[in-house]
């Protein structure tokens, strides 16, 4: 019997399938709550994600910046360099990502947000979707916020 | 005994939905496929004044044909309902690194011609 996450990654994956489809985004399912995504930036290169949605939606996915292959999440040189939303702490700075609250990563740059109340932190500003996520993520890729460096 | 059953029966109906499933998914490709090939004959029809955006929306792509006149507001509006958005939501289009605002202007003012690929997200929902 599936899960009740494994149910919403699967619905809301259909709609990020046809935009990464149409982008010529690389999207590769790892199982039921995992999937590697990669998002081309202003620099003209990719960065890529590992997004682990276990316990999705009562709790926000945790994007991952991560390698080609997905195998590591621990280099610098796989995060972006640049402000607000790319936090310098090498975290996505937004409610919708797990890895942003303090109490799940030392890194979170947020001790301030509560996990439960994700999708009504105005932060969150109706992003509250898989695909909502990563489209915010390419726009910021693509943004002046974004100084085409690494963090490594 | 029973659970044995049960549980060959509820194996068997995996097989017939993931057999389903690959039907189904072969449809789909067909589809796109046809989709695709409709759009490429749109894209050769354009009239002078007329851009087609392709527009990348939390709830899939968004296709369609607007006069160059057209506001980025009621493109928005489009695209909010054809898309059944949550209109509780205030939106923004994106082109590249522009913010195509105040949205009151017009595609033509900021440079889209023929065919532009977009996205539109939530505002405020980038940190």
């Amino acid at each position: 019997m599936p899960t009740v996450a494994e149910l919403t990654v699967a619905e809301e994956l259909v709609a990020l399938r046809e935009i990464a489809a149409h982008r010529g985004w690389p999207l590769k399912d790892l199982d039921a709550l995992h999937f590697h995504l990669g998002l081309p930036a202003s620099d003209q290169s990719h960065f890529y994600l590992l997004v682990d949605c276990d316990g999705y939606p009562v709790q926000p996915p945790a994007w991952h910046w991560c390698d080609a292959q997905g195998t590591h999440t621990d280099s610098l040189a796989d995060r972006p360099q640049g402000s607000g939303f790319l936090h310098t702490n090498g975290v996505i700075c937004a409610p919708w990502n797990r890895l942003a609250y303090k109490s799940v990563d030392p890194r979170g740059p947020h001790g301030d947000w509560a996990i439960g109340d994700w999708r009504q932190n105005s932060k969150t500003s109706g992003c509250t979707t898989l695909p909502h996520m990563a489209l915010r993520t390419y726009v910021e890729l693509n943004s002046p916020r974004f100084n085409r460096k690494r963090l490594g | 005994m029973e659970n044995t059953e049960e549980l060959k029966q509820a194996e068997a109906h995996l097989v017939e939905a993931e057999a389903e499933l690959k039907t189904a998914e072969t449809a789909e490709r067909e589809a796109e496929h046809e989709v695709d090939e409709a759009l490429e004959e749109i894209r050769e029809a354009l009239k002078p004044h007329e851009i087609l955006l392709e527009i990348a929306t939390p709830k899939g792509l968004f296709e369609g044909i607007f006069d160059e006149k057209t506001k980025v507001s009621q493109v928005i509006e489009v695209v909010v309902n054809k898309k059944d958005l949550d209109k509780k939501d205030t939106f923004e289009l994106i082109h590249g690194e522009q913010k195509l605002e105040p949205t009151d202007r017009t595609l033509q003012s900021f440079g889209l011609k023929h065919k532009a690929k977009l996205e539109l997200v939530a505002t405020g929902s980038g940190v």
